[in-house]
This record gives structure tokens, C-alpha cells and sequence, in this order.
């Protein structure tokens, strides 16, 4: 089997907090143990609720925070021990809101050309404004917005401005983080559509970091479920959907909504309570939210089991 | 069943220094008692304009025009301030986006919870307690006695939505008008406030505005539908009808637009619409849509389009007649 494009192994990342003046810090595992293969040109897909750690992945992978523990590889070369600039020539971010991820002061050109710039490949004047014309067509943006500044811009262009700025490398890996999220539905449309079209054309890989699993459907081969800084579930996008084997997967898949009238609202017996990173529960951290747990699950860790290729960290998975 | 709130022409009209942005064009519903009425466009549709326009609480600057503005048999264009002050949180009370901004960090949720009641209603600091205790309990949240002394900051998103909600029924209004509210929440939660919200709905009789832009929430939720563009309703009728036979080609291109497991194949590119919505300033004769549309033609910019009743209940704005569109549609 040929190297994957991104290797990451046991990675874990821990924040010390504050909880009071006088109460010293304590420790918020965000990511606890992630282990993730994406080879070339497949789509990542991470999925969980809001505090799960799949932005902290994110992170972690694009060099912004460091690992406390575990190993990243890109193109089989430790993320450790390659410098952040040979980083950021192979993987780059699109963030989730176009609105705050742009620099308000600086015009289109500027945005798109800057890893250029700051690598100091952009040579002559000239020549990397050949590059940006190029990449700006290729993400269907008009020539003319290129002196424009991004108040100037529709919520969907600056978006695409966003994806300009991570292609202008030719980056191996593109980590979307919640790219569509703050996009009016048609919107949304445009620049998943864009995401695939620049996949097949430039043999890109995704990683796509997102909450909602109707876009992961629709974009990912293979799709990772974050829970608590823990990967519960991973499969092929198909398997997963078609036959959910987490409890915590089958309420997720159950809390899409679809337009379908004929369905009512669904009950996914999950309770309210996200438990606290900073004092997960006992045994299976999912266990006071799930509808199967019983003693066993109150005190004893679930290791992960894989078959068929595919993962599942669960006493009894479906 | 008597309209509960019944809206007939209504107009917002904004000054900017570009110039005059018809925010709300000639826009009317009715919401009876338990019913679901949804409002449905992208951003800058004139949606929130609408219901703020309801609540009389439009930013400074702003016209509002309506032939007619009733709700509970009162009009509320020849409402005062200080009418709408009695009805703006007893009778009708709304549901605002964001729980993270619309809480007031300085204050307890017990405070601000009774604070309405306190108001509104002759009771003693002792009843809004009990009644804050009693909703809070409603919507979900535990331990309700001693969620009162805590402040917005110390509770999760979803927990401060429910607050949101409790603080809009702290009054027992007839309506309440939801903006956006589960936009900011994880999917897990989202499923659980509407269900919390329609079971509200339906034990207190009250009629519900709910504003979005998710259509996956509106399928499963509304009654009505009202499919907002550029300030002007484009297509309205029962939710069910709108979905199974899209007749305008913006709600057709809407529903097109989102990937629905099952029915969008992975991978496969999906129903976009191209371009952007227009400003509505200055000249809008014509349809606002053409210029997004793919069977637009030269009629469509000439004149107003009319909002025309084709089924009971059902209306459209289109100049192609059903039987063009159906033409259209099978074509595609």
C-alpha cells in the first residue's frame, strides 16, 4: 500500500484551564487519542457536536497549536520535524465564516496571493499575479473583483476567495473547516459544487469538518465521528449511513432534516447534556446520553474494534 | 377559525444614503391559532424586516405602510407606542436568533425571566418565580429552582435557547415569532427545541411565525409556508403542496439546492442558483428573480408580477402560466 497523503497517529491535545482564582488549573483533554489515515485524493469527513475537538484536529494538522502527544504525517514526513513553511505547501485551510477570515484592509489580489508571498515564492510583480488570475478563474471569480476588498463582496465570493487562498499553493491537503456554514442554502450549493469540481480537476484531498451530515454525505468516501476527543465510529461514507453501528452515530444520522413533509420530528433520546470536557464521565464518556448503556458502560473504557474496515469503539454496537 | 394576526399589504421601506431599500414589498398572511406560518428565503429577503415590522420595532429610520395590521382584532398601524408596549411581549413575544447575544450577561436568568411578567401582569415577585420555575421546568431544563440564580455565561447553548423560549411564554402570549432560532445550535439540540417548541405550540394554542432558511427544519415543522425574495412573497400554501409540486423556479431551485441523503446522489453536483440576490433599491419593475433564473425571458422584466391564486389556498409570482412552468419542468 503506498504511503497515505495524511497519517495521524494516537494525537492528543490537552489545554490546561483556569476554573477559578484560587482553584488552580485543570486539565481539558480536547483531543484524547485520534488516530486518522486520508489517502490521496479521498474526502475526510469529521463529524460531532460543537466541543468535540474536530476543530482542535484541524489545528493540530495545520501546525497552529501543538500536538501533547501522538504524530502527524505528511507524504509520510513527521509534521515535527518539517518546518512550518514546507507545512503550509502542502496543507491549507478554508475557515468557516468568509465574513471574519479575510483581511478587511487588504484587497483580493493581496488575500490570494499572500502564502505566495509569505513563502517567498511570488517573485516578480508580474509573475504572481499571472498566478492569481489563474486561480481566481478556476474558483469562478471575475478578473475584475481582483482590486476589490472583501466588504466589496457577496458572502459566496468571499468564500471563494477563501478557497482561492488555499489552492494558490497547490496544497496536497485542503482542511475545510465548517466551509459551508455561514452560507444561505444556494450558496452552499455553489461552493460544494466547486469543492468537487476542484477535486476532480486538481486531485485534491479533503478533509471536511462540518456538523451537518447531509454536506459529509454528499462530499466524504469516508467519514470519522468525534465524540469527547474521541473517534467513535469511522467507515466508508456508504457503510456508515447505510448501517450506523454507534448509538451516538445513529442519533446524529437520525437529527438530519431533510425536506421531507411526510416526516415528522425525530426523538433522538439524547438528552440535553453534553458532558463537560473537563470531567468526562466514567467508563464510555457517551454513556449518560445513550439509550443502550448499562453498568459495564458506567465503568469500563471502550477499546475500539475494527472489522471489515471499519471502526467502532463501543461495549455494544448495533 | 378567526385569524389570530392578519397581514394585508405591508410595506418596510428603509433609508439608506444609497437610497430608498424596499425591504418588504406587499407582503400578507394570515396565522390563525395553533398554526405554524414559516418564512422562508435567503439572507436579506425581508423576513426578520417582516416580523420586526409585526412587533413594531423596526431600526430607526424605517417606513412602515399596511392596508392592514390586526392582530387579536386590534390594528396595530394605529397602535401608539405605548399600546405596543402592553402587547409587544404579553400577546406576542419573539424568539430571537442568537441565545449567546440576546441574554443580558449581567443579569440572573431568574431576573431576566420574571422581569416581563413583572411588568405585564399584577403579581407578586413570589408568582413570576413560581411561573419562571414552572416554564423553565417545560421546556426541559432541570434543577429549574436553582437555574435562576445563574447568568447567561454559565449555561450551554441550547440550555440559554430554552431560556429564550421560557422567557417568551413567561407572559402566555397568543403568538410567537421565531427568528432563526435553532441556527446556532448543534443538529442534536435543533431536533430537540422544535419538538419542544411545536408541544408548546400545541398545548398553549399559539400561533407560531417561524423564520428560516433551512427548509429541512420547514418541512417538518410548518403548516403554511411563505417563500420570501427580495422582499416579495414568491410562493405561498400548505408546506406539504409547496414541497411535493414546486411551482416558482426560486423554491423550485431551493429545494434543488440542499443535499437530502437518499435523494441526492454523493458526489453528484448539485441544484445551484447562480448568481446573487439583487439590492432592492431604485427601479424594481419586473421580477426580481430573472436575472437568477433559467426561464427567464424578455416578458418578465416589463411589468409587476401579480401574486395569483392558481389552488385554494395556493398562490404564485410568476409570468409563465402553470402549464408553461410544468413545460419547463418536465423539459429539465
Amino acid at each position: 500500500m503506498t504511503e497515505p497523503i495524511l497519517r495521524i497517529e494516537d494525537l492528543r491535545k490537552t489545554y490546561l484551564v483556569s476554573s477559578g482564582v484560587f482553584k488552580g488549573q485543570q486539565a481539558l483533554k480536547a483531543v484524547n487519542g485520534v488516530s486518522l489515515t486520508v489517502p490521496k485524493g479521498s474526502v475526510l469527513g469529521l463529524v460531532g457536536e460543537s466541543g468535540c475537538g474536530k476543530t482542535t484536529v484541524a489545528k493540530l494538522v495545520l501546525g497552529l497549536e501543538k500536538t501533547s502527544g501522538g504524530k502527524i504525517y505528511i507524504d509520510g514526513r513527521s509534521l515535527s520535524s518539517i518546518s512550518p513553511k514546507d507545512v503550509a505547501r502542502q496543507v491549507q485551510p478554508v475557515f468557516q465564516d468568509p465574513y471574519s477570515s479575510l483581511n478587511p484592509r487588504k484587497s483580493i489580489a493581496k488575500i490570494i496571493s499572500l502564502p505566495l508571498r509569505a513563502l517567498g515564492l511570488a517573485g516578480m510583480r508580474g509573475q504572481w499575479e499571472a498566478k492569481v488570475n489563474e486561480i481566481m478563474e478556476i474558483v469562478g471569480l471575475p478578473p475584475r473583483l481582483k482590486y476589490n476588498y472583501p466588504n466589496q463582496l457577496s458572502g459566496g465570493q468571499r468564500q471563494r476567495v477563501a478557497v482561492a487562498r488555499a489552492l494558490i499553493m497547490r496544497p496536497e491537503v485542503v482542511i475545510c473547516d465548517e466551509p459551508t456554514s455561514a452560507l444561505d442554502v444556494s450558496v452552499q450549493a455553489q461552493i460544494l459544487n466547486l469543492l468537487l469540481k476542484l477535486r476532480r480537476e486538481l486531485n485534491l484531498t479533503y478533509v471536511i469538518i462540518t456538523h451537518d451530515l447531509a454536506v459529509v454525505e454528499h462530499m466524504a468516501t469516508r467519514v470519522a465521528v468525534m465524540y469527547l476527543g474521541r473517534i467513535v465510529e469511522e467507515a466508508d461514507t456508504q457503510a456508515l449511513f447505510a448501517h450506523p453501528r454507534h448509538p451516538y452515530t445513529l442519533a446524529l444520522l437520525a437529527s438530519i432534516l431533510t425536506p421531507d413533509p411526510e416526516l415528522g420530528l425525530p426523538e433522538t433520546h439524547l438528552g440535553i447534556a453534553y458532558p463537560n470536557p473537563i470531567d468526562p464521565p466514567p467508563g464510555c464518556t457517551f454513556h449518560p446520553r445513550c439509550p443502550k448503556a448499562d453498568d459495564r458502560c458506567a465503568s469500563v473504557v471502550p477499546r475500539p474494534t475494527i472489522a471489515d474496515d471499519r471502526l467502532v469503539e463501543c461495549h455494544y454496537p448495533y | 377559525m378567526s385569524a389570530l394576526l392578519e397581514v394585508k399589504n405591508l410595506y418596510v421601506d428603509l433609508l439608506l444614503p444609497a437610497g430608498r431599500l424596499h425591504a418588504v414589498r406587499d407582503v400578507s398572511f394570515t396565522v390563525a391559532k395553533g398554526e405554524t406560518l414559516s418564512l422562508v428565503g435567503e439572507s436579506g429577503c425581508g423576513k426578520s424586516m417582516t416580523a420586526l415590522a409585526i412587533m413594531n420595532l423596526l431600526p430607526a429610520g424605517a417606513i412602515r405602510r399596511a392596508e392592514t395590521l390586526l392582530f387579536e382584532g386590534r390594528d396595530l398601524t394605529a397602535s401608539c407606542e405605548g399600546d405596543m408596549l402592553g402587547i409587544r411581549g404579553a400577546r406576542m413575544a419573539m424568539i430571537f436568533q442568537e441565545p449567546m447575544t440576546s441574554l443580558d450577561p449581567c443579569y440572573t436568568i431568574g431576573n431576566q425571566l420574571e422581569e416581563a411578567l413583572l411588568e405585564h401582569r399584577k403579581v407578586s415577585k413570589k408568582e413570576a418565580r413560581e411561573r419562571a420555575v414552572y416554564l423553565l421546568e417545560k421546556v426541559g431544563i432541570t434543577a429549574a429552582a436553582s437555574r435562576l440564580k445563574q447568568y447567561p455565561h454559565q449555561l450551554s447553548g441550547g440550555l440559554r435557547q430554552r431560556v429564550m423560549i421560557a422567557m417568551g411564554l413567561m407572559c402566555g402570549p397568543s403568538l410567537i415569532i421565531a427568528d432563526e432560532p435553532t441556527t446556532a445550535l448543534d443538529v442534536t439540540i435543533q431536533a430537540q427545541i422544535l419538538a419542544l417548541l411545536a408541544s408548546l405550540q400545541s398545548e398553549f394554542e399559539m400561533g407560531l411565525i417561524l423564520i428560516t432558511h433551512d427548509l429541512g427544519v420547514v418541512s417538518r415543522v410548518a403548516d403554511y409556508l411563505a417563500v420570501m425574495y427580495c422582499g416579495q412573497v414568491v410562493e405561498t400554501g400548505h408546506a406539504k403542496e409547496i414541497f411535493q409540486n414546486p411551482t416558482h423556479p426560486y423554491t423550485r431551485g431551493l429545494i434543488d439546492c440542499i443535499p437530502a441523503p437518499g435523494k441526492t446522489q454523493p458526489g453528484q453536483e448539485l441544484g445551484s442558483i447562480p448568481g446573487m440576490v439583487p439590492t432592492p433599491i431604485g427601479d424594481l419593475r419586473g421580477c426580481s428573480f430573472r436575472n437568477r433564473c433559467a426561464l427567464a425571458h424578455g416578458a418578465c422584466r416589463l411589468d409587476d408580477i401579480e401574486l395569483v391564486e392558481f389552488a385554494p389556498g395556493r398562490r404564485y409570482r410568476c409570468v409563465l402560466s402553470l402549464d408553461e412552468l410544468a413545460a419547463e419542468y418536465g423539459r429539465m
